[in-house]
């Protein structure tokens, strides 16, 4: 059962993986030295913290809301975590201290929008501005720099060859895809991304669910956040900064609309890759790099011709169009 | 299903065949030779492209690279001075095989791990005007930025008469061109008697910024004789805030980096005087050392890049 939905979900994103498929293979005819296995853990490696980060976003997202925090909460997170560092705290220690500011974030957000029916942009607009500026209060604005190699081990070590940053990712990845496609709660979250009132009224706490979701994307955030600072080896306070716009990109890229409801991790997954993908071959070819922007706007705005076309199609087919 | 298949497939070819146009439209950035067939393949890479400092930079890298045969690719990262991008950058150069990397980097501490990354691979680095913190680079080539600030000093307290109140606007708090750039002005203002400094405030590098402190400064200290701002775009706010008060002409306003808009102002009046960095000086001796560190022939340890003082006597030679 588990496993027949997983394949389901798989095959509500066939363009993506295409997609992604194609973006390589162009890449790899163009550009010298792309399709080695040095490259290809290369991009893993600077996929992994926006897959992190991206996952909480979309889970924001499928809730038929936004998290405009995660960029700042990364910041934030990521410094208080250095400074913990810097004055010998243990390394387990200080990442939890860390999380624990960035879960902050999260409760205020949760408990604003879950309970008390704040709208989702202003609060999270208004702790993306706080979080931002706690992390420059604290550090003065100065970047936090060195730290010990078993702390760099996170983001930037190796195991056989394979960064240890992608294992933690991959890891987090697929708890976030079980929780997702597996649980109550993850089922919960789709319900309430599809229609709040009818999730309340089949006797869903649809409060809790968005006071947990928005926990739980600080806390990626957060975690983020710290992989970062261990792979740049320097806690800077607007590192985590367009973080936010890159999440949303790797979501909407990955078949998450805005309305919610709809889509799911697995694509956001693909998302992140196809944006880490195209820098680098867009850098691999030399290229300068405004142009990336522009590509990834138009990959978003293909995605989402894709994503109404193939509603129209299956509304004409006279299936269920509508399977959330 | 098929139908929507073969449509996002065409789309994505639609997708790439822009992105195939876009690699050679920006075929200027790569300046290859076609005579040397095994010409050096060197990365460059600067904090940004919308600051003219780092745009002198990359001409004039360009120049050397046509001189020498080199095969130029030059890199900065979409977010302004983003330290993670940086890192990318360099890693996608090592991946590259690039020969040899010349370096501006946005953030001194940040950048080492991907230094360290070039030195495991065995790839030199050329380190441009910002000091890298660690690892092994082969070369420093920038100006003296304590120097600079002593010179522009030098030639405001002249300008003054050597006495007078001083505002000094200085660079991003923690960095250490920043900190240079401060200590050769103070340490420069102290030699005369009769100079007095009354403020001295960050204004982040940023032209918005530093009109908004000086504003704020010149209603504390009205008789204030001269502003120093440590580049030319706080320079260029200063000019905005002290034209607003009506006091053009009366205050003396200094900058360093000599930017077309500052080089205008002096033209027009409005400012005083500012200091040639010579980016492109920069750029070309950076990708020069690139080239000799390669040929293995001997480089120093640090190349100083000298530097001239601009005002309205030789402004019209820098104007372009």
């Amino acid at each position: 059962m588990t496993y027949a939905k997983i394949i389901k979900q798989l095959k509500k994103l066939p363009g993506i993986i295409y997609g992604l498929v194609i973006i390589i293979a162009f890449f790899g005819v163009t550009a010298d030295y792309f399709l080695t296995f040095m490259n290809m853990m290369n991009i893993l490696k600077q996929a992994s913290v926006l897959i992190v980060v991206s996952l909480g976003m979309t889970l924001a997202i499928l809730l038929g809301k936004i998290d405009m925090s995660v960029g700042s909460t990364m910041s934030l997170v990521g410094v208080v975590t250095g400074i913990c560092l810097h004055k010998g705290i243990s390394i387990p220690l200080a990442i939890c201290i860390g999380m624990a500011v960035g879960s902050i974030i999260g409760f205020i957000n949760g408990y604003l929008i879950g309970y008390r029916k704040f709208d989702y942009w202003i609060v999270t607009f208004s702790n993306m501005g706080i979080a931002q500026s706690l992390a420059l209060v604290i550090t003065n604005g100065a970047t936090i720099p060195g730290f010990d190699s078993s702390f760099r081990f996170l983001g930037d070590g190796q195991i056989y060859g394979v960064p240890v940053g992608i294992l933690i990712a991959m890891a987090i990845a697929l708890a976030i895809i079980y929780l997702s496609y597996n649980t109550k709660f993850g089922s919960n979250i789709y319900a309430v991304g599809g229609n709040e009132q009818v999730a309340r009224y089949s006797g869903i706490d649809t409060s809790k669910v968005i006071f947990k979701t928005y926990i739980l994307s600080s806390l990626l955030a957060g975690f983020a956040g710290i992989l970062l600072v261990s792979k740049v080896n320097s806690a800077n306070p607007i590192a985590g900064s367009g973080y936010e716009f890159d999440a949303i990109a790797a979501t909407l890229i990955g078949g998450t609309p805005f309305d919610g409801g709809r889509g799911g991790v697995l694509g956001t997954i693909i998302g992140a890759c196809i944006i880490a993908t195209l820098r680098n071959g867009l850098n691999m070819l030399g290229l300068t790099p405004p142009i990336q922007f522009t590509l990834v706007g138009f990959i978003i705005i293909l995605i989402i011709i894709f994503d109404v076309l193939n509603e129209k199609y299956k509304a004409k087919k006279g299936g269920a169009a509508n399977e959330a | 299903m098929k139908k929507i298949l073969t449509l996002v497939l065409a789309l994505c070819l639609v997708i790439l065949a822009g992105c195939g146009g876009g690699s050679q439209n920006s075929q200027p950035t790569q300046e290859t030779s076609q005579e040397e067939t095994n010409s050096y393949k060197i990365t460059l890479i600067v904090k940004n492209l919308v600051n003219p400092m780092w745009l002198a930079v990359k001409e004039g890298a360009e120049a050397a690279a046509k001189e020498y045969g080199v095969e130029l690719t030059v890199l900065a990262p979409l977010k302004a001075d983003n330290n993670e991008e940086q890192i990318r950058q360099v890693e996608d150069a090592i991946t590259k095989q690039a020969d040899a990397i010349v370096l501006i980097p946005a953030d001194s501490q940040g950048i080492i791990p991907a230094v360290e990354k070039a030195n495991q691979a065995g790839i030199p680095v050329i380190n441009v005007n910002t000091k890298v913190g660690g690892g092994v680079t082969e070369t420093f080539v920038a100006v003296e930025n304590y120097d600079a600030a002593s010179k522009v000093a030098e030639a405001v307290a002249e300008k003054l008469g050597q006495k007078g109140k001083v505002i000094i606007l200085e660079g991003k708090a923690g960095a250490q061109s920043a900190i240079d750039l401060k200590q050769g002005a103070v340490d420069t203002f102290a030699k005369y008697e009769g100079i007095e400094i009354v403020a001295s405030q960050t204004a982040n590098w940023n032209r918005a910024e530093a009109m908004q402190v000086t504003q704020n400064l010149l209603q504390a200290h009205p008789d204030v004789n001269a502003i120093f701002a440590s580049n030319d775009e706080m320079a260029m706010g200063a000019v905005e805030a002290v034209d607003q008060a009506g006091l053009t002409g009366k205050i003396i306003i200094a900058g360093l980096d000599a930017n077309q808009d500052a080089l205008e102002a002096i033209k027009e009046g409005k400012m005083t005087l500012t200091c040639d960095k010579r980016g492109f000086e920069q750029g070309y001796v950076g990708v020069e050392a690139a080239v000799k560190v390669l040929n293995n022939e001997p480089v120093d340890d640090r190349i100083v890049i000298d530097t001239t003082i601009v005002d309205e006597s030789n402004v019209d030679e820098f104007l372009k």
